[in-house]
């Protein structure tokens, strides 16, 4: 294990609140309880696990607590949702798999594999883990990214033609199981591509992705009850509460936003270009952040390098309290998916300090304005987390 | 000329980098419709190639100022300024969404003059998926495309429709050109592309374009 010493800078945007909060301090101890503050965060029996090849870890010093039948693969979704999800119980890990066909030369054409209009190029699977008897069974075919709810309820996307095909579009429908193993129906009126994300309460939160990979995020309640709750956006987090969502616009505009899920109510939202100061700007930032009581963290990069961004989300307000930045020479691929841990304040984020093929991975376990702590995954092990992003209330 | 600049080769560096490419895509090219023919048959009566070669360039610095290179001839090249990818995780291409274009090689599964699509309209070039730098994700729907209406001309209020200047260039790893460039290019592309390369819809191009990252 090496300590890391970062950088750590504020945002001249918010200096008063900065300045009141001090650097490593109690940031949020004397702000109004939100919501979210009522609620405590989720907490599985993997709440800090992730998986690399078919093994699921907490740490990488800890025992394998999972060997699961299939690698879990995110070929279809990337960050963007959960490649492995646990139930609220603990008892089963549903999870996104691969498998492989034609092709699969990453830097070679598909023709030049012989990959045409029409070939399968492979098809996704879903798969469940029971952790009690090691039994490992799919779900569906021609589908990926699960969202399981605290009372049962199963949501994934299921492709209209399970196998995926070269030059044609990926498409199907959001569908929902009451239980794993029951028929699932669908959710969505009209095929897409779309990418499930979460159960906010009873609100079935996921993307549509247009031509571009252009994301638009969608909220349904019920069978063809769809509606758009933000386009060109994407989900930072979802409140431990299931809420709200905090989305980042970085896309279109510097901007992030709070958006309650019931009513698709933006109910705050800072421009960033606000809180950009002389000595440090707020990072454009990427999906797949965190949010513990009122604290919002997003992995970012600003012109000096790849950063976290924290937020205090309070009532109808979002405020930038600071950006902690990571040299680029060491981390030329930058950090992603910041965690915080049950304090709300201090966090672990993926980085990758190699520039090469076959990089190696670390958790950078962070407190801020401290130190970081690096733990090694593995050289060329790329680990996806495993966890339920569902509120584990409603 | 704008954004486009004209370039001739001669004995210096670029010209055996020219070199070293064409014999790459030719040899890639007979392959590839050797392999259509024989083992795909209806296909390759949809395959077209294309005489010239199309390379887009990286510019880790600044990923909206990537160059699309186009060589119609082994002495002659131009390029267009072009951008890939959006925010954060801009120079990740595994990053669903926000990534610039992955690097290799990629087919062409179409081209329209006036597409109707949801998020993108216009003259647009349909490229084949990719997988990212570690192969955890494949990039699809990527295009070569513009802010334009599906006439090509420009909206006047509705942003992605309209080219408001270089903040335009981002993307969600497509490849991204002004509208007047992609029209300069979609000349060149008919005109001296090729044979076959007159038809507008879904077809394939083999090694159609090759996206690298100069170190």
């Amino acid at each position: 294990m090496r300590t890391y010493r970062r950088r750590v800078v504020m945002t001249l945007g918010i200096v008063a609140a900065a300045a009141a909060i001090g650097l490593a301090g109690s940031v949020g101890e004397n702000k109004s309880q939100t919501v979210a503050d009522a609620m405590p965060g989720s907490e599985t029996p993997f709440d800090r696990s992730y998986v690399t090849g078919h093994r699921v870890k907490d740490s990488p010093e800890g025992q394998v607590r999972a060997s699961l039948a299939r690698d879990p693969h995110p070929v279809l979704q990337g960050t963007l949702s959960s490649v492995a999800v646990p139930s609220h119980d603990g008892r089963v890990i549903v999870y996104s798999t691969w498998e492989q066909q034609e092709g699969g030369e990453r830097l070679a054409s598909p023709s030049d594999q012989g990959v045409t209009p029409g070939t399968v190029v492979g098809t996704p699977v879903l798969r469940v883990h029971d952790l009690a008897s090691g039994d490992d069974t799919e779900v569906a075919r021609g589908a990926y990214s699960a969202a399981l709810r605290h009372s049962g309820e199963l949501a994934f996307f299921q492709a209209t033609r399970p196998d995926f095909r070269a030059a044609e579009r990926y498409v199907g429908h959001v569908v929902v199981a009451d239980r794993i193993g029951e028929p699932a129906v669908p959710w969505t009126s009209s095929p897409d591509r779309y990418i499930v994300y979460a159960w906010a309460r009873g609100t079935l939160l996921f993307y549509r992705m247009s031509e571009g990979e252009r994301l638009t995020v969608m909220a349904a309640s019920g069978p063809s009850d769809v509606r758009v709750l933000a386009e060109d956006a994407t989900i930072v987090a979802l409140s431990p509460d299931g809420g709200q969502v905090f989305l980042e616009h970085t896309n279109a505009e510097p901007r992030v936003s709070v958006v309650d899920v019931s009513t698709s109510d933006t109910v705050a939202e800072l421009d960033l270009t606000d809180a950009v100061s002389e000595k440090a700007s707020l990072p454009l930032l990427m999906y797949d952040g965190d949010w513990r009581g009122a604290r919002v963290v997003a992995a970012g990069v600003n012109p000096d390098g790849p950063g976290v961004a924290h937020f205090e989300v309070s009532g109808n307000r979002i405020e930038a309290v600071a950006v902690d930045a990571f040299p680029v020479s060491e981390f030329p691929r930058g950090v992603a998916s910041p965690r915080l841990n049950d304090s709300g304040r201090q966090y672990s984020v993926l980085a990758s300090p190699g520039a090469g093929d076959v990089p190696d991975y670390y958790f950078l376990e962070c407190d801020p304005g401290a130190e970081c702590e690096r733990r090694a995954v593995g050289r060329g092990d790329v680990p996806h987390s495993v966890e339920n992003r569902s509120a584990s209330h409603g | 000329m704008g954004d486009i600049a004209l370039a001739t080769f001669g004995t210096h560096g670029g010209a055996q980098v020219s070199r070293a490419r064409r014999v790459r895509i030719r040899a890639a090219v007979v392959v590839a419709v050797l392999v259509s023919s024989l083992l795909i048959g209806q296909q390759s009566a949809h395959a077209v190639t294309m005489t010239g070669f199309l390379t887009y360039e990286r510019t880790w610095a600044n990923p909206s100022d990537g160059r699309l290179w186009y060589r119609p001839t082994y002495d002659t090249a131009m390029w267009w300024r072009s951008g890939s990818g959006t925010g954060s995780q801009i120079t990740n291409d595994c990053a669903i969404g926000k990534g610039w274009l992955p690097v290799g090689w990629y087919d062409q599964w179409g081209h329209w003059e006036n597409y109707n699509g949801t998020a993108i309209w216009g003259n647009v070039f349909w490229l084949s998926n990719k997988s990212c730098w570690n192969g955890s994700v494949t990039r699809t729907e990527l295009f070569i495309h513009s802010e334009m209406k599906q006439d090509g001309t420009q909206h006047a209020t509705y942003e992605p429709q309209r080219w408001d200047g270089t903040s335009d260039y981002a993307s969600n790893g497509c490849v991204k050109l002004s509208p007047s460039d992609i029209l300069n290019w979609h000349h060149y592309y008919h005109y001296t592309g090729g044979i076959g390369l007159g038809q507008h819809g879904q077809f394939t191009i083999p090694n159609f374009l090759h996206a690298n990252q100069p170190t």
